[in-house]
């Protein structure tokens, strides 16, 4: 236990008995007055070090601040698709937003093509990739920031992009067939939209969303607001994102092929003036579609079109954080005395309990949303589409496991250990025990 | 014949069957991969004969014929390749010379990865380069596949299946195919009876482009291809017949709705000396000259197959004789539902010459209506096919 630690076995005994929103702003107003308040006093602070260091996967940058080294999307492999089919608009800007001219937009370019990821060594798969990367490049920007997205479809599948947990005008909120059309092969579809409100939040595609978010279309967008009352409260050196992600490997890529295959049709058929809505399985009203039955048409999911063994339930084999499995997946990294931040974001379809060994945290906010007071734990369920962030104080060194408590979920293709697991590694220790690389227990 | 089939079959079973009761390995109960897969075809025939004194002959049979179901197993191996067994049994054709009712068409092992596949055991021998839409497979045999040398029998599983190694290479771009086979074509008797042994007695080299059906609208041309096939038939001075082949498929609309598709085939066999057309081994041995062409169309609504239809016309010449023969099928399916078909076919032959005295009749009217199921279910496919889109266009898996 490190000596450094408050007194008390919890860092913080004080602030889960306090309005956490009034005690942010209790401790902002304070500081600012150069006073410090009592619970100031209580709260540890992270050892100096400068500014907060984001760790995530790898930040898009806004394209009037072009860095190589992560704005630019990979090289695209394999087939691609560059433009759309004769008569499609390359580019859609739907109205909704302000035009470019009336605010200052941060603009982010994310394309998607099909590539090979490895998950961890010895196993890869065919994903769909945001700038060939899975998870898809993390955007971060600060609350009321103008946001422009044009988001480029390299692949033959049709996409779209929701901004899960944001509050966007409902032309920008891409969900097919309900605020847009889908974005079709070789088209560029821009997004535009005020990023509010803060907090963690993420984006996925919406589009045959089973199988294209599984597949790899999800990425964190992270919110950030001035004077954020957690960092005051919990004065955090390090902001993880951690994307929980469940993959059924043998769904993926025997839909895949599939919908590829029926994709290759519907183009020529489209190039041929013959797409009609029954083909493509939509319908202007629920009447149209009423009568197409009456007509002889016959909904897909009557005639079992599943592909490999035709079932409906997923049976997923592979869980990862950040896109990979134990003993692929990153160390958090913690020093003594330090808080540091996670924001777990659940983009599978599965429930994870996080549980960290030899500490509680905070849980300071849920679905991005500040909690009005923070909840001392040390398991933390996220469920799908959920957001959880949590704040961790560095006060017991060591190598300490960090994991879904389902270990179903805890392994690959069904060995233990694997999966969504890491370590939370304090810098700078030179302990008994260092952990080693573990695949059959 | 049976002892023949169940030795393969049993030899490879026993690793799959077996392993329970054997001392376990590493990996020894992993799952592999299991594909069941199957078609029954029953159909009502009716057939006319005609000529020298055969007006009056008319058959009618119910024929189950060509029914069959198959197992595949296989798994990934410790390389990433892929390996298994192939089991599966057919209803041979009701004048076949088998004592039961059964015929191990398939039994063999395989191996494959990117570049390449490997085939040992009896399977379909690769005696044609395309298919032919008709009913069933040998509907139009003696036009459309090299016929065995060295089976004086009329049953027609002895051209089509024998035992074969089979190595298919496909190049980096992989439309490219190069097959090479030494294979053991089934010999019989002079009486047709299956002998006891024989060795390898045939070979043969192809090279073709195709096209994998997952991406049969990519281009017009599906499939072009040549080859030839050896067997060492020794027969009164002869030792060697040859046979030659070409043919391709070609996407007439690139319509996945409304789709049209030429087939066309020629084989030029150079068979083994001065043949009498009498037997089934002479005319298998007979130098000719066969020539088939289908043109096939398949309507589908909401991309769901709905029907097809195909006229499918085929020559024989048999060139030192003054024999020849022809044949046009029409052939009309009308799916049910998945894997449920209503069938119907015409095939009118015309012989003429040497083959129409041998044979005994110079005309031959067959219509078969009828019905089929097939199926092929997969379980615990953790594999996929190297031949997939996702392999074929954006980077092999292993």
């Amino acid at each position: 236990m490190s000596d450094k630690a408050p007194e008390g076995h919890h860092p913080v005994s004080e602030p889960p008995r306090r309005t956490f929103l009034k005690t942010g702003l209790a401790v902002a107003g304070a500081a600012a007055a150069g006073l410090a308040t009592k619970a100031e006093a209580a709260i540890p602070k992270s050892p100096p070090g400068g500014e907060t260091r984001f760790v995530a996967p790898p930040l898009l940058s806004p394209s009037a601040a072009p860095d190589p080294g992560h704005q630019t999307p990979l090289p695209a492999q394999g087939r691609t698709i560059e433009a759309p089919l004769h008569g499609i608009p390359a580019v859609v800007e739907p109205t909704g937003a302000p035009r470019d001219d009336q605010v200052a937009y941060k603009t982010f370019d994310l394309d998607l093509q099909i590539a090979r990821h490895t998950l961890l060594p010895g196993v890869e798969a065919h994903m769909l990739a945001f700038n060939g990367r899975v998870p898809g490049p993390t955007i971060r920007v600060m609350e009321g920031d103008w946001v422009k997205v044009r988001f480029k479809n390299r692949t033959e599948l049709m996409h779209t992009i929701h901004w899960h947990g944001m509050d966007v005008p409902y032309t920008m909120d891409g969900v097919p067939w309900v605020t847009q059309d889908p974005v079709r092969p070789g088209q560029t579809f821009i997004y535009r939209f005020q990023a509010r409100p803060a907090g963690t939040r993420f984006y996925h595609c919406h589009f045959g969303t089973l199988l294209h978010m599984q597949s790899g279309m999800h990425g964190a967008f992270i919110i950030e607001k001035p004077n954020d009352p957690i960092r005051q409260r919990f004065p955090y050196t390090r902001d993880y994102v951690l994307i929980l992600t469940s993959w059924d490997l043998n769904f993926i890529r025997e839909e895949l092929n599939a919908m590829l295959r029926r994709m290759k049709e519907r183009m020529l058929l489209m190039e041929l003036g013959k797409l009609d809505p029954q083909t493509m399985g939509v319908f202007r009203t629920y009447e149209d579609f009423q009568r197409a039955l009456e007509s002889g048409y016959m909904p897909p999911y009557t005639t079992q079109r599943l592909a490999g063994e035709g079932r409906a339930t997923l049976n997923f084999n592979f869980f990862a954080i950040n896109g990979k499995c134990y003993p692929s997946t990153e160390n958090l990294l913690i020093r003594e005395g330090e808080w540091i931040r996670i924001r777990l974001i659940n983009a599978g379809q599965l429930e994870h309990y996080m549980h960290l060994h030899g500490h509680q945290f905070f849980i300071v906010a849920e679905d991005g949303n500040d909690l009005p007071e923070p909840i001392e734990q040390n398991t933390v369920r996220v469920s799908p589409g959920k957001t959880a962030d949590i704040v961790v104080y560095g006060n017991n060194p060591g190598y300490w496991t960090f994991h879904d408590h389902d270990t179903r979920r805890v392994t690959n293709n069904g060995i233990y250990p694997g999966g969504i697991l890491t370590v939370l590694a304090y810098e700078g220790i030179d302990g008994p025990y260092a952990p080693k690389v573990a695949l059959d227990e | 014949m049976r002892r023949w089939a169940f030795l393969i079959l049993g030899a490879l079973a026993a690793p799959v069957l077996a392993s329970p009761a054997s001392a376990r390995d590493v990996g020894a109960d992993v799952v592999p991969r299991i594909t069941i897969g199957g078609r029954l075809i029953s159909t009502l025939n009716a057939t006319w004969l005609q000529g020298d004194g055969r007006d009056d002959d008319d058959l009618y049979d119910v024929s189950i014929a060509d029914t069959s179901i198959l197992t595949r197993f296989d798994r990934r191996l410790f390389d990433r390749s892929v390996g298994g067994a192939v089991v599966g049994l057919e209803f041979p054709d009701p004048d076949a010379d088998f004592t039961d009712s059964v015929f191990y068409h398939r039994v063999f092992a395989f191996l494959w990865d990117r570049g390449y596949q490997v085939e040992l055991g009896r399977t379909k021998l690769r005696n044609f380069l395309v298919e032919f839409p008709t009913l069933r497979d040998d509907d139009l045999l003696r036009f459309t596949e090299i016929l065995n040398g060295f089976s004086n029998s009329n049953t027609e599983e002895y051209h089509q299946f024998g035992n074969h190694l089979a190595l298919d290479l496909f190049w980096p771009q992989r439309f490219l195919q190069v097959t090479g086979y030494l294979a053991q074509r089934i010999e019989t008797d002079p009486a047709g009876e299956m002998k006891e042994e024989f060795d390898l007695n045939s070979g043969g080299l192809f090279l073709q482009r195709t096209v994998p059906g997952p991406l049969k609208f990519s281009s017009r041309l599906r499939q072009l291809g040549v080859g030839w096939d050896a067997q060492k038939v020794d027969v009164d001075g002869d030792t060697w017949k040859h046979a030659f082949v070409a043919g391709g498929v070609v996407n007439l609309t690139m319509d996945p709705l409304d789709h049209w598709e030429a087939v066309a085939q020629v084989i030029y066999d150079t068979g083994a000396g001065d043949r009498d057309l009498t037997t089934d081994q002479g005319r298998a041995l007979a130098e000719s000259v066969a020539v088939a062409a289908a043109v096939n169309y398949r309507h589908s609504t909401f991309q769901v197959l709905r029907w097809k239809a195909a006229l499918t016309a085929a020559y024989k010449d048999y060139r030192d004789e003054d024999a020849a023969e022809w044949s046009v099928v029409p052939t009309f399916q009308y799916r049910l539902g998945d894997g449920m078909g209503l069938l119907a076919q015409y095939q009118y032959t015309r012989r003429s010459g040497d083959l129409a005295t041998a044979v005994g009749f110079d005309q031959e009217h067959t219509v078969q209506i009828g019905l089929s199921f097939d199926f092929e279910t997969t379980f615990n496919d953790y594999i996929g096919e190297r031949q997939s889109i996702l392999n074929m266009e954006h980077g092999y898996v292993r």
